[in-house]
């Protein structure tokens, strides 16, 4: 390869055949750049009219901001294959970053798109993707590397395989919804939402529209897509209630019977939300043994009453159906 | 030559290649491929470019040796044990249900008879020597169904004559198929528990496929009480659906109609549990399936379930039938909390094995 000065407009920034990598320029590397130069020369393939970019898309772009007019390039002998430079993007980015799932996805289908066979991305890149190396992975990426629109807020969501797999399962104009949506939520959060649309569009046989417009989450749905301030744990909390009916009762039954119950000062009664339990535990502090005393006698005198009476009931709730 | 209905390559490991039984399975599924291999990976490498490995696992026999079978039954950390042992003569299950755990289990495991048959009867040995148990109850159908490759393998019918004289231990062989013939033909053992897992006819065609119909199954039992086998029968999973109560109930009462109470060994109950990677891993291959978005909830063992209400409801709308049977005393739960079992039972039995007062 033979090193030597670029001009930044030299690049053709517009093939991407060679980029994979989904992050922008971030804050150290314009700190780098604007102190030291570009110190790491970027690699590069020439068309015989410009040059188009092999590895260094994060570089390039911070370079531009700083107005940089020339950079530091390694420019490939001709005679190497677009696959062959693919991979050697492949393999500079591998040993120092934790490629997203996003842009795993992007590294299969442009490794396809190259020549290489499914069986040898199977054998030799899957495990060391941190995949399962298996068919179905390749064929669930190749798919999800197509929908480049939503690839960067999946890249941003930091989402798993199975958020991914469910995703597909949805349909374009729902899977637009809820990439639509996703920016109102963390990574989990995420996860999570993708998670209670599969299984209530499921489990009542709707579309997404019929879920996301019901009368009561249409509002959550609006100010969730605005971003506003927790927006999405209100409509997470929402859908957890139409996917969790009988826990959301009995828990809302017990919420309600708590607000009633006056319960010793410092002291706090807590149970198993998921009602797996059907147990209750008070917990109390207490600075001498008098106050302890003081505490337990009241709690005597509460369960004298048998003012928890109902909470026992409620957690040991039996259900006609 | 047996009808072969599942099998479409046999991998053998290449040094058991003249073991006679290897011979014997070889020659009843002629005409069907068979390849030496040295390692289980060789054939893992072929299941990984499937486009579904665990289908096509179901349909590649591996014949090779296993180093150890019996183990006791996993139960889940925290539920209340039924003190159960498994033997592992086979691993994966030519039948493919849509809640089956193995999905999950298993990575890339062909359907495994192990032909080594001596190595278990030395190690039942020393097992039975060991165990201080007053009633052992040990099978086969933990990794796979216990009759489903018979007709080929013919370990069933091993294992009824190595048990056969054993004192103090019961052998249950677990199905969901109808293929009892071959166990038909020697006397029945005293100690040989025959057993069907069941569930209703709408659940047995959605989702567990390759199985024999919910009649089939029936009829096997009553042909197996005729000829003298005990039975048993595990309700599991329970699936809740709308209408379940009615279609559980009229299974129940249709097989009490018909098993005498004095042949019934044991049942077990036990509602839709399962890891999350099987859910991810069953939407995929049944994405008909809708028995995994129901509600379910996180237990104490991080599997998920049906809030303890209706598992318990479940539970107690089973158990009045078999109430009224005269055999609610057959009854147990399987891989329940305590909490449940206390409901159902009004006993706490954590931390002890369930005993079997009928034996």
């Amino acid at each position: 390869m033979e090193l030597r000065q670029i001009s930044l407009r030299e690049i053709n920034l517009e093939d991407t055949r060679f980029k994979f990598t989904l992050d922008k320029s971030d804050e150290k590397l314009s700190f780098s750049i604007q102190r030291a130069g570009l110190v790491e020369p970027v690699i590069v393939k020439s068309d015989g009219q410009a040059f188009i970019l092999v590895t260094g898309w994060r570089r390039v772009e911070a370079s531009r901001k700083f107005g940089l007019k020339e950079i530091m390039g390694l420019v490939t002998p001709s005679e190497l294959t677009d696959l062959t430079l693919f991979s050697l993007a492949f393999f500079e980015s591998y040993p120092k970053k934790n490629f997203s799932l996003a842009e795993k996805a992007l590294i299969i289908k442009k490794f396809i798109e190259f020549g290489l066979s499914r069986e040898e991305i199977i054998k030799e890149f899957l495990a060391r993707l941190e995949l399962p190396p298996e068919r179905q992975t390749v064929d669930l990426l190749s798919q999800l590397a197509c929908l480049d629109w939503a690839l960067p807020s999946i890249h941003r969501g930091g989402w798993k395989l199975s958020t991914a797999r469910l995703f597909l399962t949805f349909l374009p104009e729902e899977r637009e919804a809820i990439i639509g949506l996703s920016e109102a939520f963390n990574h989990n959060q995420q996860a999570e939402l993708i998670e209670l649309l599969f299984t209530l569009k499921k489990r009542r046989k709707v579309g997404l529209d019929t879920i996301l417009t019901e009368e009561e989450l249409k509002p959550l749905v609006r100010a969730a897509r605005e971003r506003k301030p927790r927006a999405g744990l209100e409509l997470l909390a929402a859908l957890r209630e139409r996917a969790f009916p009988l826990v959301t009762e009995i828990n809302r039954e017990i919420q309600a019977a708590l607000r009633q119950i006056n319960l010793p000062v410092n002291s706090r009664l807590d149970y198993d939300h998921s009602l797996e339990k059907s147990s209750l535990s008070i917990s109390f502090e207490a600075r001498t043994r008098e106050e302890m005393e003081l505490v337990v006698e009241q709690l005597k005198q509460k369960l004298k009453e048998g003012e928890l009476d109902v909470l026992f009931g409620l957690l040991n709730k039996e259900i006609d159906e | 030559m047996q009808e072969n209905k599942w099998i479409k390559r046999i991998f053998v490991n290449r040094q058991l290649e003249n073991s006679p039984l290897v011979e014997r399975i070889i020659s009843r599924l002629k005409p069907t491929p068979v390849k030496l291999v040295d390692r289980l990976e060789e054939i893992q490498a072929e299941l990984r470019l499937a486009t579904d490995p665990i289908a096509e696992s179901k349909r590649v026999l591996f014949l090779t040796d296993e180093k150890a079978f019996i183990r006791p039954c996993p139960c889940s950390p925290g539920a209340v044990p039924c003190g159960y042992w498994t033997i592992d003569l086979n691993l994966n299950c030519p039948l493919d249900c849509s809640y089956c755990i193995l999905q999950a289990y298993f990575s890339l495991q062909p359907l495994t008879i192990a032909v080594n048959q001596k190595d278990l009867e030395s190690e039942l040995g020393a097992f039975l020597a060991s165990t201080r148990t007053k009633v052992l109850r040990i099978g086969t159908g933990e990794l796979g169904d216990s009759l489903a490759l018979e007709a080929i393998s013919g370990q069933a019918s091993f294992l009824i004559d190595l048990f056969r004289d054993k004192k103090g231990v019961l052998l249950e062989l677990k199905t969901k198929t109808a293929a009892i013939d071959s166990l038909l033909v020697s006397p029945p053992s005293e100690n040989v528990v025959l057993a069907w897992s069941l569930n209703t006819e709408r659940i047995i065609k959605m989702e567990e496929i390759g199985s024999a119909s919910l009649g089939e199954r029936v009829r096997s039992a009553e042909r197996a009480v005729e000829h003298g086998f005990k039975v048993a029968f595990h309700f599991d999973p329970i699936i809740y659906y709308s209408g379940w109560e009615k279609e559980y109930g009229e299974v129940c009462e249709g097989l009490l109609k018909k098993i005498p109470p004095a042949s019934l060994a044991w049942v077990s109950l036990g509602t839709l549990r399962f890891p999350g990677k099987l859910r991810e891993i069953a939407r995929q291959r049944f994405p008909e399936s809708l028995i995994y978005e129901e509600e379910l909830v996180r237990s104490w063992d991080g599997k998920l379930r049906y809030p303890r209400p209706l598992r318990l409801r479940i539970y107690q709308k089973l158990g009045e039938i078999f109430k009224a049977y005269g055999c609610s005393d057959r009854l147990y739960l399987c891989m329940e909390s305590p909490e449940v079992w206390m409901d159902f039972s009004k006993q706490n039995k954590k931390g002890e094995a369930f005993s079997f007062p009928f034996f």
